[in-house]
């Protein structure tokens, strides 16, 4: 699953902006409604991971971010929560999303 | 995946049905060698450093904001940068197992090998069937095993260009890993992603697998020739595309009867005036 590839990016990432700190203690990645990401199955890549890792004792921190759409048609915002969604003014299904895709490593914590 | 030693079995591989027949023979005559294969997707480590005598009870943030894919994306952007330098039209066809990827590569190395190079990246998790399959049609073939992945990534996709160092003006064609969900976030580098859907799947995939019809440029509705045998709505499936991605461009085609083909093969590779 593309949960494993997407946990071992977030260390990655946070391993690669450490800038000089010896441990990591927390990570804090910000996943969009609509990122196609399995939080759970995150969760579970990263605690499995954690473990080959040097930092046994590390965190995750998860901010979800709810989806928005707009509608193309009559330029109403709509919270989606799929990519899949009818705009309640006009009835068009074309709303396109416009926040709710990030994914992203916000900030890490060292010593 | 070697079948017979197993090495690669958590590595991708990266390789020509000619150095997989190489390999097997190895095998067979029992000549020793070493596994040592392209591509280790093994994490890296931070490097090991002095102990630092005064340690800290407070931890310090440090803010990133990066982009979980950004690796990736930066070495697609690497590949696109490469393939438009060289004028190499490039797709990247992604759909569940089954709906005729493969054959639909066959008939348009069939149709366009006379007039264009192609070159074809297999992805697969083991085997060589799709790559010898290609390599019959007559055209450059790489074929990446992924192991335990479930789709392509930038980097593969990088190591098996250089492998191909296809000329100037050509056409590439990547099969990804049959998987409706997880290769809609990983950018190759392409021109397009093509998504195909086969009749026998059900019309309402675009609403189940969204993301990558969002993703996609063109979708291909394969194997039009069985609707009299199927409960599928051809313009009920377009609609619920359309809804995610209204700027889809819709190709109605069956490999096994050529219908629909020809509007297909003149957009992979137009005619000129």
């Amino acid at each position: 699953m593309h949960e494993m590839t997407i946990a071992t990016n977030i260390l990655d990432v946070a391993e690669r902006s450490m800038d000089g700190h010896q441990n990591l203690l927390s990570i804090s990645v910000e996943i969009g409604e609509l990122a196609g990401v399995e939080i759970e199955a995150l969760e579970f890549c990263f605690e499995a991971i954690k473990g080959f890792s040097r930092y046994p004792d590390l965190t995750l921190s998860i901010d979800r971010v709810p989806g928005e759409g707009e509608c193309r048609e009559c330029g109403r915002q709509v919270a989606m929560s799929e990519l899949f969604a009818m705009c309640p003014d006009c009835g068009s299904c074309t709303v396109q999303p416009v926040r709710g895709q990030e994914l992203r490593v916000t900030s890490i914590e060292v010593e | 995946m070697c079948d017979t030693c197993g090495c690669g079995h958590d590595n991708t591989t990266i390789r020509t049905p000619h150095e997989a027949r190489e390999h097997e023979q190895m095998h067979r005559d029992g000549v020793p060698h070493s596994h040592d294969h392209a591509h280790d997707h093994e994490h890296q480590h931070a490097g090991d450093r002095e102990g630092d005598a005064h340690a800290r009870h407070h931890g310090k943030t440090i803010d990133i904001e990066t982009d979980v894919l950004r690796e990736n994306n930066l070495r697609a952007e690497r590949n696109r940068g490469y393939l438009q330098a060289k004028n190499i039209f490039t797709l990247n066809l992604v759909s569940s197992p089954g709906s005729g990827k493969t054959t639909l590569l066959e008939r348009t190395i069939e149709a366009l090998k006379e007039e264009v190079r192609l070159a074809v990246i297999e992805g697969d998790q083991q085997s060589m069937q799709d790559a010898n399959r290609i390599e019959q049609a007559g055209v450059p073939v790489i074929q990446v095993n992924t192991g335990k992945g479930c789709h392509l990534d930038a980097s593969m996709v990088n190591d098996a260009i250089m492998q191909l160092n296809m000329p100037d003006t050509s056409i590439l064609l990547i099969e990804n890993v049959g998987n409706l969900v997880c290769p809609a976030m990983f950018d190759l580098g392409e021109n397009h992603k093509v998504v195909i859907i086969s009749v026998t799947e059900g019309d309402d995939k675009p609403v189940k697998y969204p993301n990558m019809f969002a993703e996609a440029d063109v979708c291909v509705i394969n194997k039009i020739d069985l609707l009299p045998y199927v409960e599928f709505d051809v313009a009920q499936c377009e609609e619920y595309a359309r809804r995610v991605n209204p700027d889809l461009t819709f190709f109605r085609l069956s490999c096994r009867t050529g219908e629909g083909l020809d509007a297909w093969l003149e957009w992979v590779n137009p005619g000129e005036e």
